[in-house]
Protein backbone atom coordinates (compact mmCIF):
# COMPACT_ATOMS: atom_id res chain seq x y z
CA UNK A 1 0.00 0.00 0.00
CA UNK A 2 1.48 3.33 -1.06
CA UNK A 3 0.96 6.82 0.27
CA UNK A 4 1.99 9.66 -1.93
CA UNK A 5 3.13 12.85 -0.24
CA UNK A 6 5.75 13.05 2.47
CA UNK A 7 4.58 15.62 5.00
CA UNK A 8 7.02 15.28 7.87
CA UNK A 9 10.63 14.54 7.23
CA UNK A 10 11.52 14.44 10.90
CA UNK A 11 9.98 11.33 12.38
CA UNK A 12 12.72 10.36 14.83
CA UNK A 13 14.73 13.43 15.77
CA UNK A 14 17.52 11.68 17.65
CA UNK A 15 18.20 9.04 15.06
CA UNK A 16 17.91 11.38 12.08
CA UNK A 17 20.09 14.06 13.64
CA UNK A 18 22.67 11.39 14.44
CA UNK A 19 22.54 10.27 10.81
CA UNK A 20 22.90 13.84 9.56
CA UNK A 21 25.83 14.42 11.89
CA UNK A 22 27.35 11.13 10.75
CA UNK A 23 27.24 12.41 7.17
CA UNK A 24 28.10 16.07 7.76
CA UNK A 25 30.84 15.98 10.42
CA UNK A 26 33.30 13.64 8.63
CA UNK A 27 32.69 15.53 5.41
CA UNK A 28 33.40 18.90 7.04
CA UNK A 29 36.49 17.47 8.73
CA UNK A 30 37.69 15.91 5.49
CA UNK A 31 37.13 19.09 3.48
CA UNK A 32 38.77 21.26 6.16
CA UNK A 33 41.73 18.88 6.31
CA UNK A 34 42.07 18.93 2.55
CA UNK A 35 41.79 22.72 2.46
CA UNK A 36 44.48 23.05 5.13
CA UNK A 37 46.71 20.44 3.50
CA UNK A 38 46.67 22.35 0.21
CA UNK A 39 47.35 25.64 2.00
CA UNK A 40 50.16 24.21 4.15
CA UNK A 41 51.80 22.36 1.26
CA UNK A 42 51.91 25.50 -0.86
CA UNK A 43 53.04 27.59 2.12
CA UNK A 44 55.93 25.28 3.01
CA UNK A 45 56.88 25.15 -0.65
CA UNK A 46 56.96 28.94 -0.95
CA UNK A 47 58.49 29.75 2.46
CA UNK A 48 59.66 33.24 1.50
CA UNK A 49 57.31 35.60 3.37
CA UNK A 50 57.04 38.12 0.52
CA UNK A 51 56.03 35.30 -1.84
CA UNK A 52 53.46 33.97 0.60
CA UNK A 53 52.07 37.44 1.32
CA UNK A 54 51.79 38.51 -2.30
CA UNK A 55 50.75 35.26 -3.93
CA UNK A 56 49.33 32.67 -1.57
CA UNK A 57 47.43 34.90 0.86
CA UNK A 58 45.48 36.85 -1.81
CA UNK A 59 44.61 33.52 -3.48
CA UNK A 60 43.50 32.10 -0.13
CA UNK A 61 41.36 35.19 0.48
CA UNK A 62 39.51 34.57 -2.78
CA UNK A 63 39.12 30.91 -1.89
CA UNK A 64 37.84 31.88 1.56
CA UNK A 65 35.18 34.18 0.04
CA UNK A 66 34.01 31.39 -2.24
CA UNK A 67 34.03 28.97 0.69
CA UNK A 68 32.12 31.43 2.90
CA UNK A 69 29.42 31.83 0.24
CA UNK A 70 29.10 28.31 -1.10
CA UNK A 71 29.84 26.11 1.90
CA UNK A 72 26.68 27.17 3.84
CA UNK A 73 24.59 26.52 0.70
CA UNK A 74 26.31 23.19 0.09
CA UNK A 75 25.91 22.25 3.76
CA UNK A 76 22.21 23.15 3.69
CA UNK A 77 21.65 21.00 0.58
CA UNK A 78 23.71 18.17 2.01
CA UNK A 79 21.89 18.18 5.37
CA UNK A 80 18.53 18.39 3.60
CA UNK A 81 19.47 15.41 1.43
CA UNK A 82 20.61 13.54 4.55
CA UNK A 83 17.29 14.35 6.23
CA UNK A 84 15.24 13.14 3.24
CA UNK A 85 17.30 9.97 2.90
CA UNK A 86 17.19 9.24 6.63
CA UNK A 87 13.40 9.68 6.42
CA UNK A 88 13.26 7.06 3.68
CA UNK A 89 14.93 4.59 6.03
CA UNK A 90 13.38 5.57 9.34
CA UNK A 91 10.01 6.93 8.13
CA UNK A 92 8.11 3.59 7.90
CA UNK A 93 9.30 2.36 11.30
CA UNK A 94 6.86 4.34 13.52
CA UNK A 95 4.02 3.42 11.14
CA UNK A 96 5.14 -0.20 11.23
CA UNK A 97 5.14 -0.11 15.03
CA UNK A 98 1.69 1.57 15.17
CA UNK A 99 0.03 -0.81 12.74
CA UNK A 100 1.61 -3.89 14.31
CA UNK A 101 0.21 -2.76 17.66
CA UNK A 102 -3.24 -2.81 16.04
CA UNK A 103 -2.61 -6.34 14.69
CA UNK A 104 -1.50 -7.47 18.14
CA UNK A 105 -4.70 -5.99 19.51
CA UNK A 106 -6.63 -8.20 17.07
CA UNK A 107 -7.27 -5.77 14.24
CA UNK A 108 -6.04 -7.77 11.24
CA UNK A 109 -7.33 -5.22 8.77
CA UNK A 110 -4.41 -2.93 9.60
CA UNK A 111 -1.96 -2.36 6.77
CA UNK A 112 1.30 -0.46 6.88
CA UNK A 113 1.62 2.32 4.32
CA UNK A 114 4.85 2.99 2.47
CA UNK A 115 6.11 5.23 -0.29
CA UNK A 116 7.85 4.05 -3.43
CA UNK A 117 11.19 5.49 -2.35
CA UNK A 118 11.13 4.08 1.17
CA UNK A 119 14.13 1.85 1.79
CA UNK A 120 12.07 -0.62 3.89
CA UNK A 121 9.31 -0.89 1.27
CA UNK A 122 9.95 -4.55 0.40
CA UNK A 123 10.18 -5.53 4.04
CA UNK A 124 6.95 -3.68 4.89
CA UNK A 125 5.21 -5.27 1.87
CA UNK A 126 6.10 -8.70 3.28
CA UNK A 127 4.79 -7.75 6.72
CA UNK A 128 1.56 -6.60 5.06
CA UNK A 129 1.38 -9.93 3.21
CA UNK A 130 1.88 -11.79 6.47
CA UNK A 131 -0.91 -9.81 8.17
CA UNK A 132 -3.11 -10.38 5.14
CA UNK A 133 -2.57 -14.17 5.35
CA UNK A 134 -3.22 -14.11 9.08
CA UNK A 135 -6.47 -12.23 8.42
CA UNK A 136 -7.51 -14.78 5.72
CA UNK A 137 -6.82 -17.75 8.04
CA UNK A 138 -8.79 -16.10 10.82
CA UNK A 139 -11.85 -15.67 8.57
CA UNK B 1 109.25 3.66 22.37
CA UNK B 2 105.63 2.54 22.78
CA UNK B 3 105.17 5.18 25.48
CA UNK B 4 106.45 7.90 23.15
CA UNK B 5 104.14 6.81 20.34
CA UNK B 6 101.21 6.72 22.77
CA UNK B 7 102.02 10.22 23.99
CA UNK B 8 102.19 11.54 20.43
CA UNK B 9 98.85 9.90 19.56
CA UNK B 10 97.21 11.32 22.69
CA UNK B 11 98.66 14.76 21.93
CA UNK B 12 97.40 14.67 18.32
CA UNK B 13 93.92 13.49 19.36
CA UNK B 14 93.71 16.11 22.12
CA UNK B 15 94.66 18.91 19.77
CA UNK B 16 92.12 17.64 17.22
CA UNK B 17 89.38 17.63 19.85
CA UNK B 18 90.45 21.07 21.05
CA UNK B 19 90.42 22.44 17.51
CA UNK B 20 87.00 21.04 16.76
CA UNK B 21 85.57 22.83 19.80
CA UNK B 22 87.61 25.95 19.21
CA UNK B 23 85.99 26.40 15.81
CA UNK B 24 82.50 25.58 17.09
CA UNK B 25 80.15 22.85 15.97
CA UNK B 26 79.15 23.47 12.40
CA UNK B 27 75.76 22.07 11.49
CA UNK B 28 75.84 23.12 7.87
CA UNK B 29 78.25 25.06 5.77
CA UNK B 30 77.94 26.29 2.23
CA UNK B 31 81.28 27.20 0.73
CA UNK B 32 79.89 27.20 -2.81
CA UNK B 33 83.16 25.68 -3.97
CA UNK B 34 81.60 22.61 -5.60
CA UNK B 35 80.26 22.91 -9.12
CA UNK B 36 76.85 21.60 -8.05
CA UNK B 37 76.66 23.72 -4.89
CA UNK B 38 73.47 25.48 -5.97
CA UNK B 39 71.67 22.26 -6.91
CA UNK B 40 70.67 21.77 -3.28
CA UNK B 41 68.95 25.16 -3.20
CA UNK B 42 65.38 25.72 -4.35
CA UNK B 43 64.21 28.78 -6.25
CA UNK B 44 61.16 30.83 -5.33
CA UNK B 45 60.18 33.38 -7.94
CA UNK B 46 58.13 36.24 -6.54
CA UNK B 47 58.13 38.83 -9.29
CA UNK B 48 60.43 37.94 -12.11
CA UNK B 49 63.45 35.70 -11.83
CA UNK B 50 66.65 37.00 -10.29
CA UNK B 51 69.73 35.47 -11.85
CA UNK B 52 71.48 33.37 -9.18
CA UNK B 53 74.69 32.03 -10.58
CA UNK B 54 77.55 30.08 -9.11
CA UNK B 55 80.78 31.85 -9.97
CA UNK B 56 84.00 29.88 -9.71
CA UNK B 57 87.39 31.48 -9.32
CA UNK B 58 89.84 28.61 -9.31
CA UNK B 59 88.66 26.22 -6.61
CA UNK B 60 86.73 28.86 -4.70
CA UNK B 61 83.21 29.85 -5.57
CA UNK B 62 80.43 32.21 -4.58
CA UNK B 63 76.88 33.03 -5.53
CA UNK B 64 76.19 36.01 -7.72
CA UNK B 65 72.68 37.47 -7.64
CA UNK B 66 71.61 39.97 -10.28
CA UNK B 67 68.13 41.44 -10.17
CA UNK B 68 66.78 43.37 -13.12
CA UNK B 69 63.45 44.71 -11.85
CA UNK B 70 62.91 41.24 -10.43
CA UNK B 71 62.41 39.55 -7.11
CA UNK B 72 63.15 35.92 -6.38
CA UNK B 73 64.95 34.01 -3.68
CA UNK B 74 66.81 30.77 -3.28
CA UNK B 75 66.33 28.74 -0.14
CA UNK B 76 67.74 25.64 1.50
CA UNK B 77 65.47 23.57 3.68
CA UNK B 78 67.20 22.46 6.87
CA UNK B 79 65.17 21.92 10.03
CA UNK B 80 67.21 22.73 13.11
CA UNK B 81 66.91 24.14 16.59
CA UNK B 82 68.12 27.70 16.66
CA UNK B 83 68.78 27.42 20.39
CA UNK B 84 71.27 24.60 19.72
CA UNK B 85 72.83 26.20 16.67
CA UNK B 86 72.29 29.92 17.12
CA UNK B 87 75.10 31.22 14.96
CA UNK B 88 74.59 32.14 11.36
CA UNK B 89 77.60 33.38 9.48
CA UNK B 90 78.00 34.49 5.91
CA UNK B 91 80.00 36.70 3.60
CA UNK B 92 78.35 39.15 1.27
CA UNK B 93 79.21 41.93 -1.08
CA UNK B 94 76.89 44.48 -2.62
CA UNK B 95 77.87 45.44 -6.13
CA UNK B 96 74.83 47.59 -6.91
CA UNK B 97 72.02 48.87 -4.68
CA UNK B 98 68.48 49.26 -6.00
CA UNK B 99 67.61 52.92 -6.51
CA UNK B 100 65.12 53.65 -3.73
CA UNK B 101 65.27 57.43 -4.16
CA UNK B 102 61.85 57.56 -5.82
CA UNK B 103 60.23 54.99 -3.55
CA UNK B 104 57.59 56.43 -1.23
CA UNK B 105 55.61 53.68 0.48
CA UNK B 106 57.14 50.98 2.70
CA UNK B 107 56.32 48.37 0.06
CA UNK B 108 58.01 50.43 -2.65
CA UNK B 109 61.05 50.76 -0.41
CA UNK B 110 61.14 47.03 0.21
CA UNK B 111 64.03 46.42 -2.16
CA UNK B 112 67.38 45.32 -0.82
CA UNK B 113 70.47 44.30 -2.70
CA UNK B 114 71.10 41.49 -0.23
CA UNK B 115 69.01 39.63 2.32
CA UNK B 116 69.60 36.51 4.35
CA UNK B 117 66.53 34.79 5.81
CA UNK B 118 65.95 32.41 8.66
CA UNK B 119 62.48 30.92 8.37
CA UNK B 120 60.39 29.51 11.21
CA UNK B 121 57.22 28.12 9.67
CA UNK B 122 54.19 27.39 11.83
CA UNK B 123 50.77 26.00 11.03
CA UNK B 124 49.86 29.16 9.15
CA UNK B 125 51.66 32.18 7.72
CA UNK B 126 50.30 34.46 10.45
CA UNK B 127 51.87 32.37 13.18
CA UNK B 128 55.09 31.73 11.28
CA UNK B 129 58.11 33.85 12.04
CA UNK B 130 60.73 35.18 9.68
CA UNK B 131 63.98 36.99 10.29
CA UNK B 132 65.52 38.89 7.42
CA UNK B 133 69.04 40.20 7.71
CA UNK B 134 69.44 42.99 5.21
CA UNK B 135 72.09 45.25 3.84
CA UNK B 136 70.16 48.49 3.58
CA UNK B 137 71.28 51.64 1.88
CA UNK B 138 69.61 54.26 4.06
CA UNK B 139 68.56 52.57 7.32
CA UNK B 140 71.05 52.55 10.21
CA UNK B 141 72.68 49.25 11.08
CA UNK B 142 71.13 47.61 14.12
CA UNK B 143 67.62 48.79 13.27
CA UNK B 144 64.93 46.16 13.70
CA UNK B 145 61.58 46.84 12.05
CA UNK B 146 58.50 45.08 10.75
CA UNK B 147 58.39 44.13 7.12
CA UNK B 148 55.57 45.74 5.14
CA UNK B 149 54.35 42.17 4.64
CA UNK B 150 53.60 41.50 8.27
CA UNK B 151 54.58 41.91 11.89
CA UNK B 152 55.79 38.33 11.93
CA UNK B 153 58.51 39.27 9.44
CA UNK B 154 61.29 41.15 11.21
CA UNK B 155 63.89 43.02 9.25
CA UNK B 156 67.26 43.41 10.93
CA UNK B 157 69.64 45.83 9.30
CA UNK B 158 73.05 44.23 9.58
CA UNK B 159 74.93 46.62 7.39
CA UNK B 160 74.06 50.04 6.10
CA UNK B 161 75.14 52.36 3.36
CA UNK B 162 77.73 52.14 0.64
CA UNK B 163 80.80 52.36 2.87
CA UNK B 164 81.68 48.69 2.53
CA UNK B 165 79.91 48.08 -0.73
CA UNK B 166 82.13 46.61 -3.40
CA UNK B 167 84.08 44.56 -0.88
CA UNK B 168 83.45 41.24 0.80
CA UNK B 169 82.13 41.63 4.34
CA UNK B 170 81.82 38.79 6.84
CA UNK B 171 78.86 38.64 9.19
CA UNK B 172 78.10 36.51 12.19
CA UNK B 173 74.73 36.70 13.90
CA UNK B 174 73.31 34.97 16.93
CA UNK B 175 69.92 34.15 15.45
CA UNK B 176 68.52 33.02 18.78
CA UNK B 177 69.36 36.34 20.44
CA UNK B 178 68.15 38.29 17.42
CA UNK B 179 64.87 36.37 17.49
CA UNK B 180 64.32 37.14 21.17
CA UNK B 181 65.22 40.77 20.55
CA UNK B 182 62.93 41.08 17.54
CA UNK B 183 59.91 39.10 18.71
CA UNK B 184 60.26 39.41 22.48
CA UNK B 185 59.96 35.65 22.97
CA UNK B 186 62.01 32.54 22.45
CA UNK B 187 61.48 30.68 19.19
CA UNK B 188 58.66 28.20 19.73
CA UNK B 189 59.31 26.40 16.48
CA UNK B 190 62.44 25.09 14.85
CA UNK B 191 63.94 26.94 11.93
CA UNK B 192 63.09 25.14 8.72
CA UNK B 193 65.08 26.94 6.08
CA UNK B 194 67.57 29.63 5.29
CA UNK B 195 67.35 31.75 2.18
CA UNK B 196 69.12 34.51 0.33
CA UNK B 197 67.60 37.14 -1.88
CA UNK B 198 68.42 40.15 -4.02
CA UNK B 199 65.49 42.20 -5.26
CA UNK B 200 64.80 45.38 -7.16
CA UNK B 201 61.26 44.80 -8.40
CA UNK B 202 59.46 47.41 -6.30
CA UNK B 203 61.72 50.21 -7.52
CA UNK B 204 61.93 48.74 -11.03
CA UNK B 205 65.69 49.19 -10.94
CA UNK B 206 68.72 46.91 -10.81
CA UNK B 207 70.63 45.36 -7.94
CA UNK B 208 73.53 42.99 -7.63
CA UNK B 209 75.06 41.18 -4.69
CA UNK B 210 77.34 38.25 -3.96
CA UNK B 211 77.06 35.64 -1.20
CA UNK B 212 79.55 33.15 0.16
CA UNK B 213 80.44 30.93 3.14
CA UNK B 214 77.04 30.60 4.73
CA UNK B 215 77.29 28.53 7.90
CA UNK B 216 74.99 27.48 10.71
CA UNK B 217 76.86 26.57 13.86
CA UNK B 218 76.93 26.34 17.63
CA UNK B 219 79.13 28.69 19.63
CA UNK B 220 82.62 27.54 20.48
CA UNK B 221 82.06 28.08 24.21
CA UNK B 222 79.69 25.10 24.30
CA UNK B 223 80.68 22.41 26.80
CA UNK B 224 81.29 18.78 25.77
CA UNK B 225 78.11 17.75 27.65
CA UNK B 226 76.04 20.30 25.73
CA UNK B 227 77.47 19.13 22.43
CA UNK B 228 76.75 15.48 23.35
CA UNK B 229 73.14 16.44 24.09
CA UNK B 230 72.83 17.91 20.60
Amino acid sequence: MNISKRRHYLVDKNMQFRYMAFVAVPLVLLMSGLYYLIYYSVFTQMLIPEAVATTLLPAMKKVNIVVAVFVPIAMFLLLRAALVYSNRIIGPIPRLERELDKVLAGDYSARIKTRDNDELKHFVDKVNLLVEKMEAKRI
Amino acid sequence: MIKRVSLVVVAVLSSAVFLSFATGVVLKQFTFNENDALDQWSKMVLNGAVDYELIKQGRAGYVQAISDKACSAIYYKMPYKVKDYPLLGWKWKVVAFPDISKARTPKEKDDYAARVYVIFPHLSFTFSKFIEYVWAEDIPAGTIFDSPYGKNVKMIVVRSGRTNSGEWVSESRNVYEDYVKAFGTEPKKDAAAIAIMCDADSTKTMAESLFDDIAVSAPETRSIEEVKQI
